[in-house]
């Protein structure tokens, strides 16, 4: 008799276990006197019990036949020249001692951060090349008017261009240029300075700095933000989980290193410098940099 | 109807430890898995040996049919010799061996562009009845009907074992189609006798559903 067809048992939910056990020889005497006696009386599990024979028999006939050439293919292919497994980069070498195996793995990771640097610093060039470009026919202006707020703008970027910024890996890593002057203080004048940032890379260098004048000023309540070192992440991230994968991906390009105990971060930068306590800010993350100087300064990790 | 034998009756079962081209019975998985990521192939053929059909058979419930079938098997069997030096043995075998076969799978089903319905790692359980695909070979001397029969009884039935949990899907292989005991199982995965016997419990309950569903039983 088809389950659909029967009554449905009310105790449907105990039998099932003991259904299977049976099925598969397992259940203890007097549990399978017990299930013997109950499937006289419940057309519902008999039933049940048929679709587990049924379906145990059916995965244990005739399963799909194995191909007989697949070992051999397998095998063949395994001792063919380019499928001998590679020497793995972080794999031990046959007859390697832990020491060498360390060694060598740091050199790998040097060589790949100088690759970093290099290809950080070719970017760089290209888009202060490109700024220069964009900054052509202001410079004609500038020339033309002999005043104005274009050359406030070129002060400022010549200035910040003194900062010793830079570009590493799509990372911006610098110090806060001094405040000067002739600098326009975004939350002065934030309108002006988006509007002279319009569409070109040069607006987007400047708006960087704009951004990071902006958060240093916040951050003097903490601590002094003149030449505060300062990164910039060209990666989404709002959360504080975030703060991990930001950290690893500035440790990865070199640019610092990092512990982690019980949530609290020890950050290490070229110069030896700790880094205490990141917090997660709303436009990224500020750390203090404690050089043992007794001068504390700002790290800004910035996550547009 | 065959019943199932209890454990120390099972049947001759390829079992880690057990069987063994290399000649190395007594070799762990994890001792065979570090021999095999220094290149020893000799290794490597054992643990062909040990799990090629299991394999083999998680490939045919991803591909459904057999000549796809192989050609993950073998994908996955190189993917793992490839791998292998990177085997710190932190981990079972079996599991390590998983994440490979499963990683080549989502490959396959990418490749294929298939609905995640057939992928393994994300079953969708409101997929409508299985697709119709080449079954795979029945006996030699079977009738017309048998064979036919049981093709389409086999396909509706790896159909139905991809849409298991990862977990569910492999203590029932282990178990049900290779004939691994309980003890056998859990020590592939790692597990204790009990945990075993619970999941192959519900892995069975949820085959047994989604069977209905696909109108398996008569």
């Amino acid at each position: 008799m088809k389950r659909q067809n029967a009554k449905p048992c009310s105790d449907a939910g105990y039998w099932e276990p003991r259904l299977y056990a049976y099925a598969e020889n397992e259940a203890p005497p007097e549990e399978r006197a017990a299930t013997e006696a109950h499937l006289k009386q419940c057309a519902y599990c008999k039933a049940q019990l048929d679709d587990i024979l049924f379906m145990i028999d059916a995965l244990r006939t005739e399963p799909p036949a194995m191909p007989d050439t697949l070992h051999d293919d397998i095998m063949r292919r395994v001792r063919a020249t380019e499928d001998i497994p590679a020497a793995d980069k972080n794999s031990p070498a046959p007859g390697e001692t832990p020491l060498i195996t360390m060694v060598r793995r740091q050199k790998a990771t040097e060589k790949k951060q100088a690759r970093i640097r290099l290809i950080g610093g070719l970017a760089a060039a290209c888009v202060i090349a490109v700024g220069i470009w964009q900054l052509l026919p202001m410079l004609s202006g500038i020339a033309a008017a002999g005043s104005g707020e274009a050359s406030k703008v070129l002060t400022d970027m010549q200035t910040q261009e003194a900062g010793d910024g830079s570009f590493i890996g799509g990372v911006f890593v610098g110090n806060t240029p001094p405040p000067t002057e002739g600098h326009k203080s975004p939350e002065t004048t934030p309108e002006t300075t988006e509007e002279e940032a319009n569409d070109s890379i040069l607006g987007s260098i400047f708006s960087i700095f704009s951004q990071k004048s902006e958060h240093a000023t916040t951050a003097e309540s903490v601590t002094e933000a003149e030449n505060a070192p300062a990164v910039i992440v060209s990666a989404a991230a709002s959360a504080e989980a975030r703060i991990r994968d930001v950290l690893d991906t500035l440790s990865d390009d070199g640019i610092l290193t990092y512990t982690e105990t019980d949530g609290t971060y020890l950050v290490r930068c070229d110069g030896g410098a700790d880094v205490l306590l990141p917090e997660l800010t709303e436009k990224g993350i500020a750390m203090t940099i404690s050089d043992g100087t007794g001068e504390d300064r700002i790290i800004e990790i910035r996550i547009r | 109807m065959r019943m199932r034998k209890p454990d120390n009756e099972a049947d001759a079962a390829p079992h880690p430890g057990t069987r063994d081209v290399s000649g190395s019975e007594e070799e762990t998985d994890e001792a065979l898995a570090a021999l095999a990521g220094r290149g020893d192939t000799h290794a490597f053929e054992g643990l062909l040996t040990r799990y090629e059909r299991y394999i083999y058979k998680c490939a045919y419930s991803v591909a459904s049919n057999r000549e796809d079938a192989a050609d993950l098997a073998q994908e996955i069997f190189l993917n793992l010799w490839r791998a292998l030096p990177s085997y710190r043995g932190d981990a079972k075998f079996f599991t390590y061996l998983a994440g490979i076969a499963r990683n080549a799978s989502a490959d396959y089903i990418r490749r294929q562009k298939k609905t995640p319905a057939t992928c393994p790692l994300s079953p969708t359980p409101d997929d409508d009845a299985p697709a119709v695909s080449e079954p795979a070979a029945p006996p030699e001397d079977a009738s017309p009907d048998y064979k036919a029969e049981q093709n389409e009884r086999q396909t509706v039935l790896y159909r139905a074992i991809a849409r298991l949990s990862e977990e569910h899907r492999t203590v029932l292989i282990l178990c049900d189609m290779e004939g691994y005991s309980y003890d056998q199982i859990a020590s592939v995965l790692g597990l204790d006798r009990g945990t075993v016997k619970s999941r192959l419990h519900r892995a069975r309950a949820n085959l047994k559903e989604i069977l209905e569903k696909f109108g398996f039983f008569p």
